[in-house]
């Protein structure tokens, strides 16, 4: 895969739109779930999302193909979203994170449309509570711990995504997840 | 917690999958006597297993053709050749 990445870059190096498309359909998802971890309100992410993929294409010369596209495109989004967040009145995601606007929550996406079972149910409120207290994590170590638990990504990438040195990131690691055992202690997983 | 900090660095580089087996033997001694750090660490997995268990997020419909709509004009006639 990572060889038709870098076929879909040189083409899009060439001025292909269509390459690019391509480009965001494999990463849409991932990019999508990077923000919206750590920013809580569907709309905001969905713009900072899309205008990380803007930026990707406006800057493609500069993306060095000898590292990984995944990596410099997760830190375009990192970034953008950490702009995003020191801009925004620390109190804004509690109230961001009501359900119902609109119809528009979390769920409405990962959800589907019928009728959830008692045992869903358990499982939704708990995977909102733990957004929730993710959310309530200072955004070094919000950004720390939605990249370690996002997918298969090394302590070396992380680093090079938020550009930090690895023994910084397991320190944030390792903060974000003592505050979140002690705010998640009532819950059994 | 009057215990020794590097029990609780030891907890989060067990779940990191980073620990030393000397460390490990360390930790588990030390757990096995001390109901507070053997709690903390039971409390640490299970926050582990929560944030694992956090699902992956996908995004919303239409999202790769308002992309495509905020980019800028194309640069060159690629479109001829698909």
């Amino acid at each position: 895969m990572d060889m038709t990445v870098k076929r879909l870059v040189r083409l899009v190096k060439k001025g292909d739109q269509k390459a690019f498309e391509e480009i965001v359909e494999i990463y849409k998802d991932k990019v999508y779930h990077i923000v919206y971890r750590m920013l809580g309100n569907v709309h905001e992410s969905e713009d900072i999302a899309q205008e990380a993929f803007v930026r990707a294409y406006i800057h493609i010369e500069k993306y060095n193909d000898a590292h990984k596209f995944s990596t410099w495109l997760y830190r375009i989004a990192t970034n953008l979203t950490i702009d995003r967040i020191r801009k925004k009145k620390p109190d804004y995601y509690l109230d961001a994170e009501v359900p119902g606007g609109e119809g528009l929550t979390l769920y409405s996406q990962v959800a589907v449309a019928e009728q959830l079972p008692e045992e869903k149910v358990e499982t939704f409120e708990l995977q909102e509570r733990i957004q929730r207290e993710v959310l309530h994590l200072p955004p070094k170590y919000r950004s720390a711990i939605t990249l370690k638990y996002l997918e298969e990504l090394s302590l070396k990438e992380i680093s090079e995504i938020l550009q930090i040195p690895v023994s910084t990131v397991k320190t944030r690691i390792h903060r974000g997840r003592e505050a979140l055992r002690k705010r998640l202690k009532d819950l059994d997983g | 917690m009057k215990c020794d900090r590097k029990y609780s660095s030891y907890m989060h580089k067990w779940i990191d999958e980073s620990i030393e087996p000397l460390e490990k033997i360390e930790l588990l001694r030390h757990t096995q006597s001390c109901s507070d750090c053997h709690e903390r660490f039971e409390e640490l997995k299970n926050t582990d297993r929560m944030l694992q268990s956090h699902h992956s997020i996908k995004a919303p419909n239409g999202f790769t053709s308002k992309v495509m709509d905020r980019l800028p004009r194309e640069k060159s006639t690629s479109k001829m050749r698909r």
